[in-house]
């Protein structure tokens, strides 16, 4: 399975660019192995400001962004991304659902939300939605 | 519970409030009654005292009337006699016969006698022996000259004793002489007193100058002053209220023409009424039965009323029992926010590591270097399920607390469990939690109680330095004197001064709607009285706020012989 959603993602004609951004460093080495496993270029960061920071200088299909961490949080660190790459996908993980956080990814700023722990092969498929979303939006550019 | 509250004082609390409404009770219904019977009484009072008067009158006005023609007739018979027969029958003794006649018959006179013209006692019948007085001096025989026919005051005279005298001038050729006749004191003192009404109802007679005339039965000698003190002449009948001797008197008096005497009927007042309380005698029963039924009705309407605030009290109680389980709850709910993130980190790792172990197992060979690294991954797994394992533990012994009895705690034990599960929270509120325990005495507490004061106060905390810049809750135990002081300190917000005064107030809140029940610091300070402590606030806006709550030490044990 995991074989045919890299043939998929290698189809789509490059592989798809993963930013993680979380404070949890064991969470963050082995989700980006795992991820990498999956045909996925993968980017990790320990925090919000390093996370933006990566951004600036390079561009990324999908940031998987964890809401709470110390220093610049999760929502703060979302906002800044949207303005330095618009068109980058976030979903947001969090340890713990709060309201504010569901708000912030209805009001379209994050493409998705999901709840810690999450099942990896969801995460995986909803990483893949998401950058589907963001070459959808840009295909109308680039073709002619 | 009212542990807290000695049983003795909650006993008497609902016991005065017994008796108030006892006291209340019978007061409103007894009013009424006592105004009433009050009123009643006066009106029939009155009434009587004007029946009782009417009736002294009428026969005051009878009495005087057969007084005056009683007197009458003595003077006519005295006068008809001296007219009757000449000086020289007289002598001869007609006077001796008609005076027995008249003596025999009446008993009225006591003594007659002839005086001539110079005031010599020609002749005299009677008891004494006065034969040879002269009475020019007299002051009698000055009247009897001066107006024909004198009826005296009582005096003393030569005999010595109390009596009156009725004298007749007779003139005869150039010369003139008296015909005097003594009255019986004790007979017209008889006639006068002849008539009367109760137990202290009497008549006299007074003259001009106040002095008794006639002999009284209660108190008065004749020939004393009397010291009645209407003394001015009147027509008719008057009333006066008079004090003798501190009795009160009701006294009817009218003037007699000849002589001025004033005729009075007196009667105590007691005596008076004395029909009157009689009558009231019902009256007073009834009311006295009214007091009765009125008191044991609010007796049994107090016990009833004190028994439903006494239920009204246990379920308050019991509310505010319910609501110390409730704001238990929101507390911990509150805390767990923080666990549930502590938890959820490390499953989110471990599920990460077994999914990439998976990966690793489930290629074709697996290298040495694969193994190695499964294995590095299960020992990750390892660590992060030991991370859950400190917070479920401590979740565990944090709500573990139920005991609300009080019992000796060491209160740092409290706040060391308390302060894992705040840090927990504060985490993931980007907060630090800093202790600082000192040596503090045991305490005599409910452990479940003191940990929800703390609780409350350190998620108040946090909630004033949640978002801001080194955001920093310290919790602080020390000994104050023979207390024990928690001190919770925040670099917060701080609270408006103005609302200071009402932070302890039930359901007062500055957090959002549905976001605060206002009820966290009442039910602190609540639960602070309760174990007889106290509870104070220093806050400056924008600076931060320290609650401290100082709780009573257990004192020492007085030789403690058992203990090393």
């Amino acid at each position: 399975m995991s074989e045919t959603e890299q043939g998929a993602g290698a189809a789509a004609g490059r592989p798809i660019r993963v930013l993680l951004v979380d404070d949890g460093e064991v969470f963050r080495t082995t989700l980006t192995k795992v991820l990498q496993r999956r045909g996925m270029l993968v980017a990790a960061a320990g925090s919000g400001e390093e996370g933006i920071a990566y951004l600036v200088a390079n561009d990324c299909d999908v940031v998987v962004l964890d809401l709470k961490m110390p220093g610049l949080d999760g929502i703060a660190t979302l906002e800044r991304m949207r303005e330095v790459r618009s068109t980058t996908r976030v979903v947001l993980l969090t340890g713990h659902g709060s309201v504010e956080a569901g708000l912030q990814a209805i009001r379209g700023l994050a493409f998705d939300f999901l709840h810690k722990p999450v099942e990896i092969d969801w995460l995986v498929d909803v990483i893949k939605a998401a950058a589907q979303n963001r070459r959808e939006l840009e295909l109308p550019e680039g073709a002619p | 519970m009212s542990k807290a509250t000695p049983a003795h004082t909650v006993h008497d609390r609902y016991r005065s409030m017994f008796r108030h409404l006892v006291q209340r009770m019978v007061l409103v219904s007894l009013l009424p009654l006592v105004a009433i019977g009050g009123i009643n009484f006066y009106i029939f009072f009155r009434h009587n005292r004007a029946v009782v008067v009417e009736q002294h009158a009428n026969f005051l006005r009878y009495h005087r009337e057969s007084l005056s023609a009683f007197l009458n007739n003595l003077a006519t018979e005295v006068a008809t006699l001296a007219h009757q027969y000449s000086l020289a029958e007289l002598e001869a003794g007609d006077l001796e016969r008609a005076f027995q006649v008249i003596r025999q018959q009446e008993g009225v006179f006591t003594d007659v006698g002839i005086i001539n013209s110079s005031g010599q006692h020609l002749m005299y019948i009677g008891p004494y022996d006065l034969a040879q007085r002269n009475y020019r001096e007299a002051d009698w025989f000055k009247q009897v000259v001066d107006q024909g026919l004198f009826i005296s005051d009582m005096f003393l005279g030569f005999r010595a004793e109390p009596h009156f005298v009725i004298a007749v001038k007779r003139v005869e050729g150039n010369d003139f002489w008296i015909l005097r006749a003594t009255v019986n004191t004790d007979y017209f003192s008889k006639l006068v007193d002849a008539v009367s009404s109760g137990r202290t109802g009497e008549t006299f007679i007074i003259n001009s100058t106040g002095v008794f005339q006639t002999k009284t039965r209660f108190g008065g000698a004749i020939l004393t002053p009397s010291g009645y003190p209407n003394l001015a002449f009147h027509d008719g009948i008057q009333v006066h209220e008079v004090n003798w001797n501190g009795r009160r008197y009701l006294c009817t008096a009218t003037w007699l023409d000849n002589p001025r005497w004033l005729l009075i009927y007196r009667q105590e007042f007691a005596d008076v009424y004395a029909p009157l309380w009689r009558a009231s005698a019902s009256g007073i029963a009834l009311f006295l039965l009214g007091a009765i039924v009125a008191t044991a009705l609010a007796i049994v309407v107090a016990r009833r009323q004190v028994r439903i605030v006494h239920k009204a009290d246990r379920e308050k109680e019991a509310l505010t029992q319910e609501l110390l389980v409730t704001g238990r709850t929101a507390a911990v709910g509150e805390l767990s926010a923080g666990v549930a993130h502590e938890i959820n980190n490390p499953l989110a790792t471990i599920d990460t590591l077994q999914t990439w172990i998976r990966d690793l197992a489930s290629e074709s060979a697996v290298s040495a270097e694969d193994l190695i690294e499964i294995l590095d991954s299960a020992r990750k797994i390892g660590e992060q399920v030991e991370r859950c394992k400190t917070i479920t533990l401590g979740l565990l012994k944090f709500s573990r607390r139920v005991e609300t009895s009080p019992e000796e705690i060491d209160l740092n034990e409290i706040l060391e469990e308390l302060s894992t599960m705040a840090r927990a929270r504060a985490r993931v509120e980007g907060a630090t939690i800093a202790t600082e325990l000192g040596d503090v005495p045991l305490i005599l507490a409910s452990p479940l109680y003191v940990q929800q004061i703390v609780v409350n106060l350190v998620n108040n905390a946090l909630d004033a330095v949640a978002g801001r810049p080194q955001a920093r809750v310290t919790i602080r135990s020390h000994r104050r004197n023979t207390a024990v002081c928690v001190d919770v300190i925040d670099n917060g917000c701080g609270i408006a001064p103005d609302n200071l005064s009402r932070i302890f107030t039930p359901f007062f809140t500055t957090k959002p709607v549905g976001q605060g029940t206002g009820l966290g610091l009442a039910i602190c300070y609540g639960l602070v009285k309760k174990l007889g402590g106290t509870i104070q606030v220093n806050s400056t806006l924008g600076q931060g706020t320290t609650f401290s709550v100082v709780l009573p030490a257990v004192p020492p044990a007085p030789a403690a012989e058992g203990d090393v």
